[in-house]
């Protein structure tokens, strides 16, 4: 058995943990000065990227 | 666009090493999402340590993005969109360099590498350039989509990965190898021509004017490219061929990309025209020289097409078109205008990112082949990537 093999597995594995104990959890999300239109607009241009 | 260009390179190699080419764009997405997410956007967009790095403290695992202040030059937009749009770019960069090793390059190795790129090549570049606290960005350099951030970095990159991978087997015992599959290539500049607008037009950050003048400048550059690559070769004496027509396109969308939201409509044909020419005389010499095997031209294209596209956002950025080149602390409006300065930054800026992509690609390839040898064995080689790293065949005999 290769043990090298598992190291990119076990590195993917701590960030899934990782991510578990750090939710990151907004406190509170801000949405003075956005503008929906910029904002449809903005998720098709990502999605097109 | 990440798999219009799996698209694009996986028709232009040969047939026993498409599905390795292809999976090097797709696994791209897969790599950079993590990685932006830990670690990747602090790094490009953190809090400023001198304007070279963000703090990778400042969105470790993207904490605060949902709740965070919109990014100051996108005020508009979740903090969060902002991130994701930059993820994209994030992802196609190390995947237009692909291009360069194809055929040859050792899959797990390839993504140790785009690992170390993307940490310490993309991320510092995305943070001179696009953070306000950036030293280019602070210099007055425009580069509206990514001509340096994305393809000159790309580019040089290639360059560094065909010298130091150097040529494949294949080309040393003069084995033809024509391309897998030209349809391929051309549904694949489709795919990028139709996510170019995403990536130029979108760096508008909003829906408003610049956004369609970027999105008219990209369709029409990438079109002027496509033809003056095209009829290029004809004034050569060759025919016109779809894959000439493709590369030029794509050529145009890279050389247009710095200069989206900064030039006129017309201008862009003259960006588009020139650029095709200028990658196509470069292309055509590296391959008469014979002594660098950058796979699928990427140098030529990305790299070539940035700098010409930086040059002429140098030459063409209007005031009348987006106001930040003419804003307080800008370097002014280009040489067209009868202003030296931002040509200049342009020309110094230019050198440093060719310097510093170059030479970072060229150290983390000598350490990566250092962990994992980077070349496949001849006779892996020989069998092609399909087989020898993924065990898949395109068609089954």
């Amino acid at each position: 058995m290769n043990r090298k093999a598992y190291v990119p597995l076990i590195i993917l594995l701590a960030v899934s943990f990782l991510a578990v104990f750090m939710p990151a959890v907004p406190k509170s999300i801000i949405t003075e000065g956005l503008n929906g239109g910029d904002i449809a607009w903005m998720l098709t241009a990502t999605a097109f990227v | 666009m990440t798999p219009g260009l799996a698209y694009f390179y996986g028709g232009m190699v040969n047939s026993r090493n498409v599905i390795s080419t292809m999976l090097q764009s797709f696994v791209s997405m897969g790599v950079i999402s993590i990685l932006w997410i830990v670690v990747g956007f602090s790094l490009a967009f953190g809090e400023s340590k001198g304007g070279f790095i963000g703090d990778p403290r400042t969105f470790f695992m993207f904490n605060g993005v949902l709740d965070g202040k919109p990014w100051p030059l996108a005020a508009t937009i979740p903090l969060a969109l902002f991130a994701f749009f930059q993820l994209k770019f994030a992802i196609i960069t190390p995947a237009l360099i692909t291009g360069s090793f194809a055929e040859r390059v050792n899959f797990k190795s390839y993504i140790l590498f785009i690992v170390l790129f993307s940490l310490f090549v993309y991320s510092p570049l995305a943070h001179w350039t696009w953070h306000p606290e950036g030293f280019l960005f602070k210099m007055g350099v425009l580069d509206f989509a990514g001509g340096t951030v994305v393809h000159m970095s790309a580019g040089w990159a290639a360059l560094a990965a065909a010298i130091f991978l150097k040529k494949r087997k294949s080309l040393t015992e003069n084995e033809v190898n024509p391309p897998a599959n030209i349809p391929f290539v051309l549904l694949g500049t489709g795919l990028l021509w139709f996510g170019w607008f995403g990536f130029n037009a979108g760096s508008a950050v909003g829906a408003g004017t610049l956004a369609v003048s970027a999105f008219a400048t990209t369709n029409i550059a990438a079109a002027a490219a496509g033809l003056s690559w095209a009829l290029f070769d004809v004034a050569k004496g060759k025919k016109l061929s779809a894959l000439g027509f493709c590369i030029g396109a794509v050529v145009g969308l890279v050389a247009i990309t710095p200069a989206a939201g900064f030039v006129t409509i017309p201008t862009s044909i003259f960006i588009g025209t020139v650029a095709g020419i200028v990658s196509n005389v470069v292309a055509h010499w590296k391959a008469k020289s014979g002594r660098i095997d950058d796979t699928l031209d990427v140098f030529p294209c990305h790299g070539v097409g940035g700098m010409v596209g930086m040059i002429m956002t140098g030459i063409f950025a209007s005031g009348a078109i987006n106001s930040v080149v003419t804003a307080d602390g800008a370097a002014g409006e280009g040489l067209a205008f009868g202003t030296t300065g931002l040509f200049f930054v342009h020309l110094i800026a230019l050198a440093i990112v060719s310097g510093f992509a170059f030479g970072a690609s060229y150290l983390l390839l000598v350490i990566t082949n250092a962990i994992i040898p980077m070349r496949v064995s001849a006779e892996e080689e020989r069998v092609g990537l399909d087989v020898s790293q993924h065990d898949e065949v395109l068609m089954e005999a």
